[in-house]
Formats: C-alpha cells, sequence, structure tokens
C-alpha cells in the first residue's frame, strides 16, 4: 500500500524547500562576499555558516520525504544531490572562512575551474591509466583466474595443492609488490598492467571456485541421472551456479583494478597517467590537479563497477536475489 | 616494604633527575631531504661532535623518502627541514608559510646526463621529442625551468595535450630508466653522476649538462622552517622563542659544515658511513660505499665552499643569488607573483653569526 500524502506532509516539504533555499541563500552569499577576500572570517560569521549548513541540512531531511516513493531513479536521486550539493558549497564557505591555503586544501570552485582547463590531458591521463594498465590487467587477471578456478574444480591434486595459497594471496595486500614489479617489468604501462592482474586473479580464482564447487548435490544427481558428461556438468550447472561468485570477484576486481594502476603509477610512470598526474601535483601542492584527477578516477571507477554490474543483472537475472 | 619503598623513591628520583637533564635541551628535528650521506655530512657531524647540544639542542635528524621535505615541515613532524629553493617558493605561493633561513649549498649541483651516441649536443635544440628522468616532490623543477627556457612543453605541464619532451618519473635511481628509456636523465653532480659511471657509463660515454651552464642557477639545500615555529614565543615549552632556536641551529650546523668541509676523511669515516646504511653505495655502483661517499663528500664541498662562504659567510643567502633564482622562475611562469618579503628571514642567521645582511658585499 501506498501513503497517500496528507495535508500535513505537503506543509512539511514545502518548509524544507524553504528551508533549503534560506540555507543554501546564506552560504552562497558568504562565499560571493568572501570572494576576494584574503583575511579569514570573523567569529559570527562562521557561525552564521553553520547555521546555513544546519538549515539546509534540515532543508533536506524534510524534502527527502517527498521522494521515499518516487518511481523515477533520476527524481530519486534529488535527496542525495542536494546532500553533496551541501556538503561542497559548505566545504567552500568554510575554506573561504578560515582561509585555508589551496596548497593545502584547495576549494572545490578552484578545483573545478581547474579540472576544465586541464580536461584534455586528465583524459589522456585516463586512457592510460584505465584501458591500457586497468582494463588491460583486469581482463588478463579475470580471464587467467577464470580459467585457473575451472582447472582447480576439475582436478583435486590443485584444490588440494594450489587452492591454499590463492586463499592466502587473496586476502594480503598484492598492491603493497607495486614497487617491485615496476622495478622487474619495466616503467611503463605493461608493469601496471602486470600489478592489476595479479591483484584481481585470487580473489576470482577463490569466488569462482567457490561457485563452481558449491553446487546442489540434487542438481548434480539429476545432471548424472540424465548421463550429462563433464562438459555438460559444466555448461550447464556449474558454471550458471557459479556465475554470481563470479561476477561479486568481477565488481570486487574493478576497484582493486583502479586502485593497483594509479598506485603502481606512483612508484615509476613514462609521464603520463592519473597516478603519475597524482604524483607529481601531490610533490609541488598542485592538489586542485590532484582532486580533480581523483575526480577522474572515481567517476570511471563507479561507470565501470555499474558496468559490470549491469552485466550481471542481464546474465543471472534468473537468480534468487534478483528475482 | 620498607625496604621496596626505598628502592621505589631511588628509582622515581633516578628516572626524575635523568628527564630534567634530558629537558635542558631542547628537542629539535631536522627533516633531511634525502636518504642519509655525505650531501648532509654538516649536520651529521654537528650531531655527532655536540655542536648541536653546545647550543642546548637535541635534534634529531630525520631521513626523506620520496616525499617533500616541506610537507612534513608544515604537518609539524619537524620543525626545520632542508629543500630546494623552487620547491620552497612554489609552496609558497600556493599559501604555505614557509620561511628560508639559511642557505647551506651556493651552487647548484642539478645536471642532466645523456649517452654521447644520442647525439645531443644542445639541449635546447636536440632536446625535442625526446624522453627525460625526472624525480617527483618538487626535484623536477630545474628540468621544468629548463624546458619552458628552451620553449618546450613537458608531460609535467598539465596543460599540454601534446608535450614536446616526455617527462619519466621514477624513484630515484637512474638505473631504472637509463638510457633503455629515456635520452636524459637527471643527476646530481655528488651522487648519480658517479652511479651512473658505476653502470658502465663512465665519462667517455656520456655528456653531463651542468644546469647552471645553461642558465638554470637554482639554489638548492637550503635550511626553512615555518612562521609557526619562527613566531613561537616559548618553543615547545623550552622558554627559548623559535626565532633562538633557529639561530642556535644555523650556528651549530655552519659550525658542522666547516668542520666536515675541512676534514672530509675523517667525516666519511666516522660520521656519514657509520648513519648511512644501505643508501651509502649509491646504486649501481661499482666504487663500494666509503669510495663513493667520499667521492660525494668532495662533491659537495665544492658545492658548499662557493659564493659567500669562501668569504666567510657560510650560510648566507645573497640576495642576489636569491634575486636571480626568482627571477628565473617568473620568467618561466613556474612562479605567477614574486614570493612576501616574509619568505625570507635573515634575522636567524644574524643572531646565529653576529653579521648583517646588509654588510655583504
Amino acid at each position: 500500500m501506498v501513503a497517500q500524502p496528507t495535508k500535513s506532509a505537503w506543509n512539511q516539504a514545502l518548509l524544507g524547500w524553504v528551508l533549503l533555499v534560506v540555507g543554501f541563500g546564506i552560504l552562497f552569499w558568504f562565499i560571493a562576499s568572501w570572494w576576494n577576500q584574503t583575511e579569514p572570517a570573523s567569529g559570527p560569521q562562521k557561525l552564521l555558516i553553520g547555521a546555513g549548513f544546519l538549515l539546509a541540512a534540515l532543508g533536506i531531511a524534510w524534502v527527502a520525504n517527498q521522494f521515499v516513493n518516487t518511481p523515477n531513479p533520476v527524481i530519486g536521486f534529488t535527496p542525495a544531490a542536494l546532500t553533496l550539493l551541501v556538503v561542497v558549497v559548505t566545504a567552500e564557505a568554510l575554506l573561504r572562512a578560515y582561509q585555508v591555503p589551496p596548497g593545502l586544501i584547495p576549494t572545490p570552485s578552484r578545483v573545478l575551474s581547474t579540472f576544465f582547463a586541464v580536461r584534455d590531458v586528465l583524459l589522456q591521463d585516463a586512457f592510460q591509466t584505465v584501458v591500457l594498465e586497468a582494463l588491460v590487467g583486469y581482463l588478463i587477471g579475470c580471464g587467467l583466474g577464470v580459467f585457473t578456478a575451472l582447472l582447480v574444480s576439475r582436478y583435486v591434486f590443485l584444490e588440494r595443492g594450489l587452492l591454499p595459497y590463492a586463499t592466502v594471496f587473496s586476502s594480503i595486500p598484492i598492491v603493497a609488490l607495486a614497487p617491485v614489479l615496476v622495478k622487474m617489468v619495466g616503467i611503463d604501462w605493461q608493469s601496471k598492467a602486470v600489478i592489476v592482474a595479479i591483484t584481481v586473479f585470487f580473489p576470482v580464482v577463490v569466488n569462482t571456485f567457490r561457485g563452481l564447487s558449491e553446487v546442489s548435490p540434487l542438481s548434480l544427481d539429476l545432471m548424472r541421472s540424465y548421463a550429462a558428461g563433464e562438459v555438460q556438468q559444466y555448461r550447464w550447472l556449474r558454471l550458471p551456479n557459479a556465475l554470481p561468485f563470479i561476477f561479486n570477484a568481477l565488481k570486487l576486481g574493478t576497484t582493486l583494478a583502479m586502485i593497483g594502476a594509479i598506485v603502481g603509477e606512483f612508484f615509476g610512470a613514462n609521464g603520463q597517467g592519473l597516478g603519475f598526474r597524482i604524483q607529481i601535483e601531490a610533490g609541488r601542492f598542485g592538489f586542485d590537479i590532484v582532486w580533480s584527477a581523483i575526480i577522474v578516477a572515481s567517476l570511471i571507477g563507479i561507470a565501470w563497477y555499474n558496468l559490470v554490474a549491469w552485466l550481471e543483472r542481464r546474465l543471472t537475472g534468473w537468480h534468487v536475489s534478483f528475482r | 616494604m620498607k625496604k621496596w619503598s626505598v628502592v621505589w623513591v631511588l628509582a622515581v628520583f633516578l628516572l626524575a633527575s635523568l628527564a630534567s637533564a634530558q629537558q635542558n635541551l631542547v628537542k629539535v628535528n631536522l627533516q633531511l631531504k634525502w636518504f642519509p650521506q655525505a650531501q648532509f655530512a654538516g649536520f651529521f657531524v654537528a650531531k655527532e661532535r655536540g655542536f648541536f647540544r653546545a647550543q642546548g639542542l637535541d635534534v634529531t635528524l630525520l631521513p626523506a623518502g620520496d616525499q617533500s621535505p616541506i610537507q612534513v615541515v608544515q604537518s609539524g613532524a619537524a620543525d626545520f627541514g632542508t629543500t630546494w629553493i623552487a620547491d620552497l617558493l612554489t609552496a609558497r605561493e600556493r599559501g604555505i608559510p614557509v620561511v628560508h633561513i639559511a642557505q647551506i649549498f651556493q651552487r647548484s649541483g642539478f645536471t642532466l646526463v645523456s649517452l654521447k651516441s644520442t647525439g645531443i649536443k644542445d639541449l635546447c635544440k636536440d632536446m625535442k621529442g625526446k624522453s627525460v628522468g625526472v624525480w617527483p616532490s618538487g626535484n623536477e623543477y630545474p628540468a621544468v625551468a629548463l624546458f619552458r627556457k628552451c620553449g618546450l612543453t613537458s608531460s609535467l605541464d598539465p596543460r599540454a595535450t601534446n608535450p614536446d619532451v616526455t617527462a619519466v618519473s621514477y624513484p630515484f635511481d637512474p638505473a631504472l630508466v637509463f638510457p633503455d628509456k629515456v635520452q636524459l636523465v637527471s643527476a646530481m653532480t655528488y651522487n648519480e653522476v658517479n652511479q651512473i659511471a658505476g653502470l658502465g657509463y663512465d665519462e667517455t660515454k656520456v655528456d653531463v649538462f651542468k644546469l647552471a651552464d645553461e642558465g638554470i642557477n637554482l639554489l638548492e639545500d637550503l635550511i626553512f622552517t615555518t612562521e609557526r615555529v619562527l613566531n613561537d614565543r616559548n618553543f615547545k615549552g623550552s622558554g627559548l622563542t623559535g626565532r633562538q632556536v633557529a639561530a642556535r641551529l644555523i650556528r651549530a650546523s655552519i659550525q658542522g659544515w666547516n668542520w666536515a668541509v675541512a676534514n672530509q676523511a675523517e667525516t666519511v669515516e666516522k660520521y656519514v658511513l657509520p648513519v648511512c646504511g644501505n643508501t651509502c653505495k649509491g646504486s649501481g655502483t661499482r666504487a663500494d660505499a666509503k669510495g663513493h661517499q667520499t667521492w660525494q663528500m668532495a662533491e659537495i664541498a665544492k658545492l658548499y665552499n662557493a659564493g659567500a662562504t669562501t668569504k666567510g659567510w657560510a650560510g648566507f643567502l645573497v640576495p642576489a643569488d636569491y634575486q636571480a633564482s626568482v627571477r628565473l622562475l617568473r620568467e618561466q611562469g613556474i612562479l605567477t607573483k614574486d614570493p612576501p618579503a616574509a619568505t625570507v628571514d635573515y634575522g636567524p642567521w644574524e643572531a646565529a653569526t653576529g653579521k648583517r645582511a646588509r654588510d655583504y658585499r
């Protein structure tokens, strides 16, 4: 049953919008008045920023109720978007009020304008980091991982001899190997792809193996009673059963791949890449560019994760968790 | 029971007296720019020969990896630090209140090295399309200044989509990139030049381009601190002001440097080799640790014994040199405005030496 909006709820939402506008008004007014100031703001002005933030936050809390039953996901996202906006605007106001030097924390507006100015180079960096390093490493690592898991689930001696190491390795921070691998393989993108491949490999092996082996005995009996061969068992029972497990590892892998590629570049890079940019600019206090690179990396990371999640829904829509 | 209480009282008394003996010395952290090596010989001498202690300071010398000394000092983890002028001035422009208080090296030791076989004869003319190895964390500025001076863009410039020069970053060991990945590699006269020779490329096979000869004479190792430390009325509860501590640190450091440069063999043997551990050797060097550090000490002495030092003004930042560094960085667009006057404070150096900055001729 869907709750009908009552009159009081409407009034509350209206009040919420008013509070939101007032809160944002205060924050924006302060930012505008402090745009070219070089002195820290006075105590009452800082209190005013706090008041603006509280009003806006309270406004969101009341407005959010309006969106509880919204079917459209884009409109339903409004409260979350407003939260982000409040946090960013408050950060801008506070950084200006306290006159925090841009060499420590740049204001969001500075980050955005820098982001716009350097977007071409950041896109080039992202191509190297994401496509060459993270994606290539990810595909190799995941491919090898699934293949290894297939072998391990088929041959008991591999399960006994190899799987324990995969389990151990999947729980240690492999990214710590980055400096070693960069030294071994060289500073070009290949070394980072190797780091990524190794990082994503072990979780994929472990998860895929679990999916392949944790099959319902009843289903196995059924397959055997149909005289299904080994290959058919894998094709029609084990692999489908493993898909949710595999996708768990694949989703985890997207994050690991981005971490591996970026951190790998900290230990040597050929003049390109998001990690290279972050390292160089952090060393010269260009944190507006560092933050821009972080934004790019985050957006790509989110998009990639959601792409895999979308594939998962397409391929495992039959699974109990989606029904 | 009674016997034990006597022991306790004695123990407490002993601890208290030890603590007060420690308290007489002011604890100071000095962040070095790099791993322990002869580059910092004067500081090791000042510590081990008791020059710091004679000034009432208990100085801890912190080694650096590839993080910026400015970040360490700014965060308060160290009170003073050593770094290069471009690093200091760009940090200052980004709003970090660091202050230059003493200039240890009077000359630049930054070079770019290339194999003779690559045919690079003139840096400005021949650098386009080449890869150059640079160190991150604020050590890339001399190279950046050179690129800009030659009118070349580089991949260090976040606004250049199709850079003329590819700057390759690597963790300081030239063997990682030279000569396979880069045609030119950063090298300090006192360290990497010898490491490259150790890789089998001695002076018959390489050209060493001193950036000072190319008009990029940016000042290097200097002592800096923050305005917060300098303006501290009571430095860590010692009763001394931040300026007094800075003056004492400078006085002992200069004493240490003068001793180190005058007694190089003994300095290397007694004060450098025991502390420099596995960084003594310098990677890729055929020479042993002692050989490398002895050679480094001699090269460092050349950078220290120059300019103002030869006139008896060790540690002095010559205003003309400072202005030249600022002008160069402004011309190359690395600085967008002149640093504020508070960036350099001669007060502690004057208090340490009894000289007046304006008397320098």
